[in-house]
């Protein structure tokens, strides 16, 4: 038997493998076939935060970053003290005279009691 | 552009055959068909967009990597089995491929009817020597002679240059052949 008639019966022998395939396994190469054709389609979603980052990853990360670094630095800016306020009032009402709040690193506070103001 | 027609045509011919290539290289039902399946969905996902005259050849190369694909995970998923279980049995242990050692878990086939003994041993015993083949042989044998790809198609799927190819077949042809004759199988 030469090489082609060996390649031919071999052919043939394969060829009616494949008829003789088991059943389940055509049914679950015919149910892959059809998942593949006719995958379960998502619902249509309507535009909103969630479709934005669901289609635009990368924006969506941008934006979620830079939200983070305002709340960081919203959070770490030093935040008015009472004192500043009364210092403010007080200086609406002329009690202390404006040069102080011009020349401010002069001002020292005292955190303890009244508002105390010393000028150097 | 195939339409979803022309490719459900396609995937419907060729779906069986697919499975039978899977098979013979990863010797176990089930994942064959997982590899079939992804094949499939690559190439519905990745290449819709292709006439449909291109689609045998893509998926072939698709199916291949597929089956790769296929070992490469394996080796490195035995990889860790092995490092995080070093009690396992010794036999687990002595150096056998995935390959030998898928071929012992499949199980028997249930024998047929009488007049159809002969020629489903004839089947199993050409599948056996297949899969018995190295891959890159079997790969080669298959494509070219089963899937009729000529020479050069063969070669851009498999990666591989021409001479390679008519290498793989002509020992994969003799090899067949010895071991069918041992068997005392006329193909």
């Amino acid at each position: 038997m030469n090489e082609r008639d060996i390649v031919n019966d071999i052919r043939q022998v394969l060829d009616n493998s494949l008829e003789r395939m088991d059943a389940d396994i055509r049914a679950r190469l015919h149910a892959a076939r059809r998942g593949v054709l006719n995958p379960a389609r998502p619902r249509e979603e309507r535009g909103g935060v969630l479709a934005l980052a669901r289609h635009h990853h990368r924006l969506a990360l941008l934006l979620l970053a830079g939200g983070l670094l305002l709340a960081a630095w919203l959070a770490s800016r030093p935040q008015p003290a009472a004192n500043d306020v009364e210092l403010d009032i007080m200086l609406l009402t002329d009690d202390i005279p404006p040069q102080i709040y011009a020349d401010w690193r002069l001002v020292r506070r005292e955190d303890v009691g009244p508002l105390c103001l010393t000028v150097n | 552009m195939a339409s979803s027609r022309e490719i459900d045509a396609f995937l419907a011919s060729v779906e069986r055959r697919a499975f039978k290539h899977a098979a013979f290289a990863v010797r176990d039902h089930h994942s064959a068909l997982d590899i079939v399946q992804n094949a499939m969905l690559r190439l519905v996902e990745r290449y819709r967009e292709k006439p449909a005259e291109e689609l045998p050849l893509l998926f072939q190369r698709i199916l291949q990597n597929a089956i790769h694909d296929h070992f490469r995970r394996a080796k490195v998923r035995d990889f860790w089995v092995r490092l995080v279980s070093p009690l396992r049995d010794k036999d687990d242990e002595n150096g056998e491929t995935l390959e030998s050692v898928a071929v012992h878990s499949i199980a028997p086939r249930q024998p047929g009817p009488e007049d159809e003994i002969a020629e489903r041993q004839s089947i199993a015993a050409i599948e056996q020597a297949l899969s018995e083949l190295p891959p890159r042989q079997r790969e080669a044998f298959l494509l070219r002679y089963w899937e009729e790809l000529d020479v050069a198609e063969t070669a851009q799927v498999m990666g591989c240059s021409e001479g390679s190819v008519k290498t793989h077949c002509f020992r994969a042809t003799n090899a067949l052949a010895e071991k069918l004759k041992k068997k005392g199988i006329r193909a």
